[in-house]
């Protein structure tokens, strides 16, 4: 019962931060649960991939309606990192999970370090290559009782390399990805910042949907744990993100990446240690 | 997808519809649980969660949901979540067949095809 209770209070707490911090779902939480919880890693990463999938739903559904998504690119992309869920899905088992510890440990490390760095400032939009113009990827984001802005998508093959690899770590790890798909839509292809990350939010629900449906099919999903973080997660991201339009972020993302170093370091003593399962 | 209000409109209420029903069923589930017997749960999370043990198939736990079998009744909700991604998928082919954009039906169709690859995987694996 306490364990339970514990539970749902930890993954309350990472929704929390994860909805407010834009962290990603499920980097945060693979680790604490197999840390502290003594949860063997596959059961986690079910768990972790549910919980993307519920909070990505509840994060898009206001990028939806006020026509922040771009779907034509969500669903192309989507081909990608579906295909790359799939894979790191099945090979996961295979990896053993010192390894998977260490990359836990790089992706918090990157997390953090991405957190502390300024974001760069939006560019401008661009023209839609031949390839854009022919998927009729480019589309327009609204402004503040303005006109809305056109935009043009480029380079959509090296994005979609991207989001490939964005749906291998999110297959075998049981995360989100974002920090991988919104650089593979901003910087690779040149959307808009926040239509970036608006599609990324909506794909991530897809692309976790697939990975916990292979999961699923497995056996890999024991509802007595994955359904109280799905709730605490739930719970969580949908306070923060309610809390976040009157927050000053910086002295929480602060504390944040303190933990999330001292995650990552414990995450990488355990695989170097011999203690990861 | 700023250029189909209705479908904006209808994906977004799809995915909040989606969430509030499998977090409703959750929330029974344990509900019920812990009314009941609580150290059912316990027993459960300590053999299947920590232990490891293979879980009893997914089919036949959901037999038990007429009972009102607390792990029965959460594995639905489970699933309704793991299934709002793929209904949100099925919404999209709709849409496009409907508006006859058959490029965008055949990428979504691949998706789709995909995602249903991916049960199968999970089976065989």
């Amino acid at each position: 019962m306490s364990a339970f209770l514990a539970l749902v209070a930890l993954a309350f707490t990472a929704g929390l931060g994860g909805a407010i911090l834009g962290l990603g779902g499920g980097l945060l939480i693979v680790p604490v649960i197999t840390l502290f919880f003594h949860i063997p890693l596959r059961v986690a990463i079910g768990a972790s991939l549910i919980s993307v999938v519920a909070t990505s739903a509840g994060a898009s559904v206001a990028f939806v309606k006020d026509g922040w998504t771009n779907l034509r690119v969500a669903m192309t992309l989507e081909i990608a990192t579906v295909t790359g869920s799939l894979l790191g899905s099945s090979v996961a088992g295979l990896v053993s999970p010192k390894v998977l510890f260490l990359l836990f440990s790089v992706g918090l490390l990157l997390s953090g370090y991405g957190m502390v760095r300024a974001r760069r400032g939006g560019d401008k939009p661009v023209e839609s290559d031949r390839l854009g113009r022919y998927l009729r990827l480019g589309g327009t984001y609204p402004t503040p009782g303005g006109e809305p802005v056109r935009y043009g998508v480029i380079r959509v093959p090296l994005g979609a390399a991207m989001m490939v690899c964005a749906g291998v770590l999110s297959g075998l790890l049981g995360i989100g990805a974002g920090a991988l798909k919104v650089p593979a839509m901003d910087v690779a292809m040149r959307l808009p910042m926040k239509v970036s990350s608006a599609t990324s939010n909506f794909m991530i629900g897809v692309t976790a949907g697939a990975g916990a449906l292979v999961y699923m099919a497995r056996g890999d999903i024991v509802p007595e744990v994955a359904a109280p973080i799905a709730l605490g997660v739930t719970a969580g991201a949908t306070l923060g993100s309610r809390l976040l339009p009157g927050m000053d972020t910086t002295r929480v993302r602060k504390a944040f990446v303190v933990v999330l170093v001292l995650i990552a370091l414990q995450m990488a003593w355990r695989a170097l240690t011999g203690g990861a399962r | 997808m700023s250029d189909d209000p209705e479908l904006r409109r209808w994906t977004a209420a799809l995915l909040r519809a989606g969430v509030l029903t499998a977090t409703a069923t959750l929330v029974l589930g344990l509900a019920v649980q812990f009314a009941r017997d609580p150290s059912a749960y316990a027993a459960r999370y300590a053999r299947y969660g920590l232990g490891g043990a293979r879980l009893p198939s997914g089919v036949d736990t959901l037999r038990r949901l007429p009972e009102g079998d607390p792990s029965a009744i959460l594995l639905l909700g489970l699933l309704i979540l793991t299934a709002v991604p793929l209904a949100r998928v099925l919404l999209s082919l709709v849409e496009f067949a409907r508006a006859r954009d058959w490029l965008y039906f055949t990428i979504t169709a691949v998706v789709l095809l995909l995602l249903v690859l991916g049960i199968v995987l999970g089976r065989v694996g």
